[in-house]
């Protein structure tokens, strides 16, 4: 496996698992999510996949797999460009009008993933650099 | 102590044991040396964060909570430090006093490769 598809793949898992714990203590991501209960968004980056299913006001990451009916389909095909997409170096909505994201089905549900980053990266400063 | 340490400890706790284990599918020598260990490892983070890393059959896995009769147990009360660490910014060969490590001292080099490995792998993407 490429190092940069590699690095992707464990910073979309980063991702995935931060939002399922902090979804556990965060009163903000909890409102967020019960906006979207019921959504599912899949990721597809480079050869590898995830996805986000958000119940109950809580999300469950899981990575490696796909899910049957996903609500929206975030497309990253450059390991690179989802590395600074999810690093927050290149904002998503640039990415997404540069072509370098593309976005298959709900474009509320696809932004609401942009909200929920937002309070995800005020918890991961400690690990991710900026 | 800090929600956001914690939640990144226990998120980097995750991520190591996978990333471990990933790259265990495409790196021949490395998961030859996985494959010759049966131990497990103790983490006692700040004041009551539990954790443990199962090595078995080239496969790793890692939960909260105490695992009974660990090889190696480590107490780092300092939640920077445990984040260093698990991020790779700092050794575990230089934590002299910063952390305690109950067990036979000689076995953290069996384990070493691992984080050595993970770190060469994802060291500009968290450092």
């Amino acid at each position: 496996m490429e190092k940069k598809e590699f690095q992707a793949k464990i910073l979309l898992y980063i991702v995935l698992k931060s939002v399922e714990e902090v979804s556990k203590v965060d009163e903000d991501l909890q409102e967020e999510l019960e906006d979207y209960d019921g959504s599912k968004i899949q990721w597809k980056i480079g050869n590898f996949t995830g996805y986000l299913y958000i119940k109950d006001k809580k999300a469950i990451g899981v990575i490696d797999e796909e899910i049957n009916n996903p609500d929206v389909t975030i497309i990253i095909p450059n390991p690179q460009k989802a590395l600074d997409i999810l690093t927050g170096k290149i904002d998503g909505v640039s990415a997404y009008m540069n072509g370098d994201l593309v976005i298959e089905g709900s474009l509320p549900v696809a932004m609401a993933f942009n909200d929920i980053s937002e309070i995800i990266m005020d918890y991961l400063e400690p690990i991710i650099p900026e | 102590m800090s929600i956001e340490k914690i939640i990144c400890i226990k998120v980097m706790m995750k991520v190591i044991t996978y990333a471990a284990n990933e790259i265990a599918k495409f790196n021949e020598d490395y998961r030859k040396k996985l494959e010759g260990l049966s131990d497990i490892i103790e983490w006692k983070v700040g004041k009551d964060l539990n954790f443990y890393t199962e090595i078995k059959d080239g496969k790793i896995s890692s939960g909260e909570g105490i695992k009974q009769n660990p090889t190696l147990t480590f107490e780092i009360n300092d939640l920077d430090l445990a984040l260093k660490l698990l991020t790779g910014r700092e050794n575990f060969e230089n934590l002299g006093e910063k952390a305690k490590i109950i067990g036979d001292e000689k076995k953290r080099e069996k384990f070493s490769f691992i984080l050595d490995t993970i770190k060469e792998y994802l060291g500009d993407l968290t450092t």
